[in-house]
């Protein structure tokens, strides 16, 4: 297939898609709908194949890296497959809904990635000591309303120093509210432009800008 | 809108009620689009301030090719995808991953992705395989540059975690939307003392990126980054389509302010 078929092609698909879609949401036409349900459905077909996709790459890749040996990765690798394929054993052999399943899935995966969230309050201490430094203006700004929002929000301070609950509640909704829906707003905008941009075959970053 | 008890919407024959305003909204910003790409096509490119995130790029790739050591990319984690909500987020950071593959492959040094949704997995690897290919090193591109990590955000960060930490990047290149991984990455990326370019339109997630990156896009920036990288004046053009989106939804704004001042139940004209 040609370079230019090759860009050509998706961006038919896109714009027909992108039609029916349009027409669907706006406009109350007949078999509009059914047409778009079946895509919907193709794009879930899409994504169950992907996921397939996912499971080949992951099999390649550390398949590789127990093959070579690579220095302090290739036991990662060789758990990893251990943990896939039990899991996959169980689930198949037993389903998914089945005792032994959910025990195994609530004893390794939910205890690992609580871990991995709880690692967040470790890091938000240690991003803050860094961002929190009264070099610039805007540091210094930052470093104010964090200590005012984090004093505010401690019982016993909104208690003992008058106003600065309120204060910190208005940091919230008034300034930071403001910016945030600033960023919304536009952030909308830039999804409307970009949208419209792939439906006239002008959004090509994703192909390479050809 | 809020409608009463028992009260209905009208009927506006073909239309669907309740959306005639988002259509005429989006005929407004879409004629501007075609009207700004015109003009770029005309000669007139319209001018757009400089983004520094977008333009480090560079130096993060020329650092990482001075030090020796890859880049990381990532558009983050996203629950459904390409199909979900967070889709124009995923295309936005994809289409900075095309410009950073060519930059990699110009400068012959190692890109990585991580992957969290398989529906995007084969985009990263042909994006990649383009970018190669348009700077004639299809061959240079090393086979695990694209690597699939997890669907479940937990397991995907753990997993990114792990790669920063043995990769050793010199720069972490992340656009898209984020969610929790946001700052564990950043994190991780600051220990490796990677050069970090960060980018969502997740305003959650954008006071975690302004504390910890070097240079960080604000919300609708990363829409325009495709056509700011891209450099072609049609589609600057549609950058500047984008701030006349922002200065008609600023005239609503005002309009709405007013009105309501006033006690014109403006919500009625917005939602027909």
């Amino acid at each position: 297939m040609s370079f230019g078929s090759r860009r050509t092609v998706p961006m038919i698909i896109t714009f027909l898609v992108g039609m029916v879609m349009f027409a669907e949401y706006f406009f109350k036409m007949p078999y509009v709908a059914d047409v778009a349900n079946m895509m919907r459905n193709f794009g879930i077909v899409i994504a169950a194949f992907a996921l397939g996709l996912g499971a080949a790459n992951l099999l390649i890749i550390h398949g590789r890296h127990i093959r070579k040996r690579t220095p302090k990765q290739w036991y990662f690798s060789a758990w990893l497959f251990i943990v896939m394929f039990t899991f996959i054993a169980v689930g198949v052999g037993f389903t998914v809904n089945a005792p032994a399943y959910v025990w195994l899935f609530e004893n390794t995966l939910t205890p690992v990635s609580t871990t991995t969230y709880s690692l967040l309050a470790f890091f938000i201490a240690s991003a803050a000591y860094r961002a929190f430094r009264f070099r610039t203006k805007e540091g210094a700004l930052l470093l104010i309303s964090g200590v005012i929002l984090m004093l505010g929000n401690i019982p016993m301070v909104g208690i003992s120093v008058p106003g600065i609950s309120a204060l910190a509640t208005w940091l919230l909704t008034v300034p930071t509210m403001a910016g945030l829906r600033a960023v919304l707003i536009g952030a909308a905008v830039g999804t409307i432009v970009l949208g419209v941009r792939a439906f006239l075959g002008q959004e090509r970053g994703y192909m390479v800008g050809e | 809108m809020m409608y009463e008890m028992g009260q209905s919407r009208r009927d506006y024959g073909v239309l669907v009620s309740g959306r005639i305003f988002s259509l005429i909204s989006l005929i407004l910003i879409s004629a501007a689009v075609l009207l700004m790409i015109r003009r770029a096509k005309q000669g007139k490119v319209p001018r757009i301030r400089r983004l520094a995130g977008l333009d480090a790029i560079d130096e993060a790739v020329g650092r990482a090719t001075e030090m020796g050591r890859p880049v990381h990319y990532t558009i983050g984690w996203a629950s459904g995808g390409l199909s979900g909500s967070m889709a124009a987020q995923i295309l936005a950071g994809l289409s900075v991953l095309g410009y950073v593959g060519e930059l990699a492959a110009k400068y012959g040094v190692k890109v990585i992705t991580t992957v969290s949704q398989p529906d995007t997995l084969p985009l990263h690897e042909e994006i990649l395989r383009l970018a190669y290919q348009k700077q004639g090193r299809p061959d240079a591109l090393a086979p695990d540059s694209v690597r699939f990590i997890s669907i479940d955000l937990y397991a995907y960060s753990a997993g990114v975690l792990g790669e920063i930490e043995r990769e050793k990047p010199a720069a972490n290149i992340m656009i898209g939307p984020f969610w929790m991984e946001s700052l564990l990455f950043t994190e991780a990326g600051f220990r490796q003392g990677a050069i970090q370019i960060a980018g969502t339109a997740r305003t959650s997630q954008i006071p975690f990126f302004v504390a910890t990156c070097d240079y960080t896009l604000i919300g609708e920036e990363i829409f325009a980054a495709g056509a700011y990288l891209s450099k072609e004046p049609s589609q600057i053009g549609t950058i500047a389509a984008q701030d006349m989106g922002k200065i008609f939804a600023l005239i609503l704004l005002l309009s709405g302010l007013l009105l309501h001042a006033f006690g014109n139940p403006v919500t009625k004209l917005i939602n027909i």
